[in-house]
């Protein structure tokens, strides 16, 4: 039976579970379906909107026939130029000059940099080169099934999590340390299956084999977690789950096994923890001083927020937070200056402001692979304008 | 140069799904209008119709290489602005009114079950709805669709004077300008590197 209730009708097309007979039924109404005294668009806003879609569309052309030509004429001699330079000239330098001229307005990659136990650094981009490592985490890193992900599986060499194997095997409290650079992103897969995928211009660093009563890292930037559940029987033969603490700059967090999100960078104005699945404790970090401080528990869905020694949980919109783990660039009511402040973490850039800043808030997503220019294509349909140079951004009012 | 004016929708979608930019432009110049007057006409919000045409631009840009235009071209874009209207109705903060027009129909309790009868009546009540301007509206309505008229017409369509117009199109070329100069730049710094080697 379709829906009898337009209310409830209009609410299923909201939520996209119409069934084909109540679209039918819709799709009827919307051609007898007439406003009253409808108003209409004046010559100008209707010429004035036009240009504003106009400018806005991802593959588009302004200005009048003359405009064409003065480009075509500019587009010529840029040809015979190019031609000439792509003749007389090597391949390789072509290249490089190519990827001078654009790199500023590519999205970022995977890239980040592996610091071993013993000092010594490892470029990762897509693949790992296995070559590169050396010393006891040799047998342990391998390079993960996707691109841009690194494994340690201490499974390889019998080395067994919450077994006296490390310390045999020489890997006890060694630590490794990842660091994405601004436009760089990794995933790792850590000894104990936890995955964690860091975002750009942030890092983890986390023990090579984690010891068997306690697993512990600790992470700057923003970074993604799904923790897996451990266990381990205690000295009276009971089961006992094996704790997971995450540290930054500023607090704590505690789980057992779970789903969650944590966004501690510097330039943001607080330490945002979000939890998707599970649970977790949060809390100001642990130190002499305070020795036990306040614990907020998160349930799914809410998000602790930090600022200063203050911490503030509320119901947020939690996949929206973690849209960059899934390859979007996502905001919700946000402001221009925290746009920018992703724009300019993923795309490489710095990011200036001329005059007022806009007040006025944004929400939209677009895939983390597009390029900056796509992005900054939308919000000058919101009339945010930009100027750029070399690797500067700067926002026009 | 090119000139798509005279070409056949078919043929323009057949363009355009390999990948020709101008089709794309022919195709922006020969619908948008249409589908923002529309969605105005529909929406009574000019925001709200902006987006509509914007995302359904979007949309077939993105998809083009997967798109298959069931119908035609025609068809497949007042399909789309039905839809994006519909949508945006439902997203509406406040919809008493359409709410109000969709309980009476659904009171009624018949339809149009035969989609290819909806979709007829879709295009003839859109066409309609252009056809029925009034004069000035339709002058600029065709001035939007052929983007060669000279200052002096579109002063006298638009009621403006032919100074603001110059000022607007002084504006694009100083964008233009600017893009310009990127090349020359650009020019240089071949010729450099063709010198130093």
């Amino acid at each position: 039976m379709p829906e009898k209730n337009a209310y409830l009708l209009l609410e299923k097309i909201k939520n996209g579970t119409c069934t084909a007979e109540e679209k039918a039924i819709v799709e009827s109404w919307y051609l007898q379906w007439k406003q009253e005294n409808p108003a209409g668009l004046s010559e100008q806003e209707f010429l004035a909107s036009l240009q504003h879609i106009r400018s806005a569309l991802p593959q588009h052309q302004t200005g009048t026939r003359r405009l064409y030509r003065i480009s075509a004429v500019a587009a010529g001699l840029l040809l015979v130029f190019g031609l000439a330079f792509i003749f007389l000239k090597p391949a390789k330098e072509q290249d490089a000059l190519q990827n001078h001229v654009v790199a500023d307005f590519k999205p970022g990659g995977n890239k980040a940099i592996l610091t071993l136990s013993n000092g010594k650094k490892i470029s990762l981009d897509d693949q790992m080169d296995q070559q590169q490592l050396s010393g006891t985490e040799k047998n342990i890193i391998r390079k993960g099934k996707a691109k841009g992900e690194l494994v340690y599986d201490a499974t390889k060499e019998n080395i067994i999590v919450n077994g006296d194997n490390a310390i045999a095997n020489g890997t006890a409290g060694l630590s490794n340390t990842i660091v994405t650079p601004r436009a760089g992103q990794y995933k790792v897969i850590l000894s104990d299956g936890t995955q964690v995928w860091l975002n750009a211009q942030s890092s983890i660093r986390f023990p090579v084999v984690f010891a068997a009563a306690s697993r512990e890292v600790e992470i700057t930037g923003e970074a993604y977690f799904e923790v897996a559940k451990r266990t381990r029987t205690n000295p009276n033969r009971q089961q006992e789950r094996i704790p997971f603490i995450v540290k930054t700059p500023k607090q704590q967090v505690e789980v057992l096994g779970t789903h969650f999100n944590i966004n501690c960078y510097e330039d943001e104005a607080s330490t945002n923890t979000t939890l998707l699945e599970g649970a977790v404790s949060v809390s100001l970090l642990h130190s002499a001083k305070n020795l036990n401080p306040v614990t907020y528990r998160l349930r799914p869905g809410q998000q602790s927020k930090l600022t200063g020694t203050v911490i503030n949980v509320a119901t947020v919109d939690a996949e929206e937070e973690v849209a960059w783990k899934n390859g979007t660039i996502s905001f919700a009511n946000a402001d221009i200056k925290s746009i920018m402040r992703q724009v300019s973490r993923w795309y490489n850039v710095d990011v200036k402001y001329q005059g007022a800043i806009p007040a006025r808030t944004f929400t939209g997503s677009i895939p983390r692979n597009s390029r900056l220019s796509e992005l900054l294509k939308i919000l000058k349909f919101s009339n945010i304008n930009y100027s750029i140079s070399g690797s500067q951004l700067t926002v026009l009012p | 140069m090119y000139n798509y004016i005279g070409i056949s929708d078919h043929e323009l979608s057949l363009l355009f799904k390999n990948g020709d930019h101008h089709a794309f432009t022919e195709i922006y110049n020969r619908y948008s209008g249409t589908l923002l007057l529309h969605a105005f006409q529909r929406l009574q919000d000019e925001e709200e119709a902006k987006d509509v045409v914007h995302e359904i631009f979007c949309s077939l840009w993105s998809k083009r290489e997967e798109m298959i235009i069931r119908t035609n071209l025609k068809g497949y874009l007042y399909t789309a602005v039905q839809n994006k209207v519909i949508d945006k109705v439902a997203h509406k903060k406040i919809k008493t009114a359409y709410a109000n027009s969709l309980q009476e129909y659904l009171d009624k309790g018949d339809w149009i079950t035969d989609k290819s009868i909806r979709e007829k009546e879709l295009s003839t009540l859109i066409d309609k709805e252009i056809a029925s301007l009034p004069d000035k509206m339709r002058q600029v309505f065709e001035f939007s669709r052929n983007n060669s008229y000279s200052h002096r017409e579109i002063s006298n369509i638009l009621n403006i004077s032919e100074e603001t117009v110059k000022k607007q199109v002084h504006n694009a070329i100083k964008i233009l300008k600017i893009r310009l100069a990127s090349f020359i730049i650009l020019f240089f710094i071949f010729f450099f590197i063709f010198i130093y080697h």
